[in-house]
């Protein structure tokens, strides 16, 4: 059905646009009069926007969730702007998921570091480095003899 | 240790490395050779080539010693060494063709046919404690920068910057990585948390 100009196929086309706020100022007159005036497309328009506004509050949550990690984070590492720190702090009081995601990133960075520190202490390493000074060793030795005998040749 | 350089920081020996005392050197690269051969094991390079690629990288480190600028940046300059010592091996043995030879069977025919070990090696063995497993395991299920990042960070404690420089990165990417890594970590970890 032609209304506002547009014809239903070609709103369906561009209700996804219409819902992100994509379109011009005179295509999304179009689509409105076309929406205000057609129940089809308008059903259609409703369920789009449902989906959008799900989606989108979906991606705000994941957002502020890595915002708090980050500045959790920060401030377990000490890397925080000591400018920030009494703000954070603040916050953390007020708020009882950050005190609960603090607590557990501590715990996590614990259970980490003890695992680490076992692992660092009970492998053996072979001397590795004692090898390492002998093929120096033997590295520069045997340039000393290219650059004598390169010498030597001239 | 040797009892000589005992109280020496790391910027010391790094001084006195690049004035061809050898003792020195040796100081240091011992002294780095456990956090270089765990980064490894953490990043799930093949067990039995460790070793080999610590010495390469070690090695690195100790030719090109005179070549660091800044005593400072030492932590963040011997990263980047075994980030890209570590990428090439992986690129090396992706084109490396398998081959399969079938002269030895000729030839040691008496020879008892060895089957491989899979099972737990050494380090392994010393490490089996399940949370240390689950630990190790959940580490290798991250992506590759956000494992070198935490890696980096937990298991050597290096700053935000030192680590921006290793993997050259901005810092605002290394606080993001840290902060994605530990929450996925902590997904992965959360029933063994108490």
């Amino acid at each position: 059905m032609l209304k506002g100009n547009l014809t239903c196929t070609i709103v369906g086309k561009l209700l996804t646009h219409y819902v992100e706020d994509n379109l011009d100022k005179k295509y999304k007159e179009m689509v409105s009069i076309h929406l205000r005036n057609c129940p089809m497309c308008m059903e259609k328009y409703s369920v789009v926007k449902r989906l959008f506004n799900e989606a989108e509050k979906k991606r705000r949550l994941i957002k502020e969730r890595e915002v708090m990690y980050e500045e959790i984070s920060l401030y377990l590492d000490g890397e925080m702007d000591k400018s920030r720190i009494n703000d954070f702090e603040s916050i953390l009081a007020k708020r009882k998921e950050y005190e609960e995601a603090l607590l557990n990133i501590s715990k996590l960075k614990r259970m980490l570091n003890n695992s680490f520190y076992k692992t660092k202490y009970t492998i053996n390493t072979d001397d590795i480095s004692e090898k390492v000074m002998e093929q120096l060793k033997t590295s520069g030795l045997r340039n000393s003899i290219r650059r004598f005998f390169t010498c030597f040749l001239r | 240790m040797k009892l000589k350089f005992k109280n020496d920081s790391t910027e010391a020996l790094i001084n006195k490395a690049q004035n061809d005392d050898f003792e020195a050197l040796e100081e240091l690269i011992r002294r780095e050779e456990k956090n270089i051969y765990a980064t490894l094991y953490y990043m799930n390079a093949r067990c039995d080539e460790i070793s080999d690629l610590v010495q390469e990288i070690l090695f690195k480190v100790a030719k090109n010693i005179k070549k660091l600028k800044n005593p400072k940046t030492f932590r963040a300059w011997l990263n980047q060494i075994t980030i890209r010592q570590f990428y090439d091996t992986l690129r090396k043995k992706q084109r490396t063709p398998i081959k399969i030879t079938l002269e030895n069977d000729y030839e040691d025919k008496n020879k008892e046919f060895e089957i491989p070990d899979n099972s737990t090696s050494p380090h392994e063995c010393i490490l089996n404690d399940e949370l240390d497993l689950v630990i190790k395991k959940s580490i290798d299920k991250l992506k590759e920068p956000f494992k070198m990042t935490i890696v980096m960070r937990e298991l050597q404690g290096l700053s935000y910057d030192e680590i921006a420089q290793a993997t050259n990165s901005s810092i605002g990417t290394v606080k993001s990585r840290i902060a994605r890594a530990r929450c996925k970590l902590q997904e992965y970890i959360k029933p063994y948390m108490c």
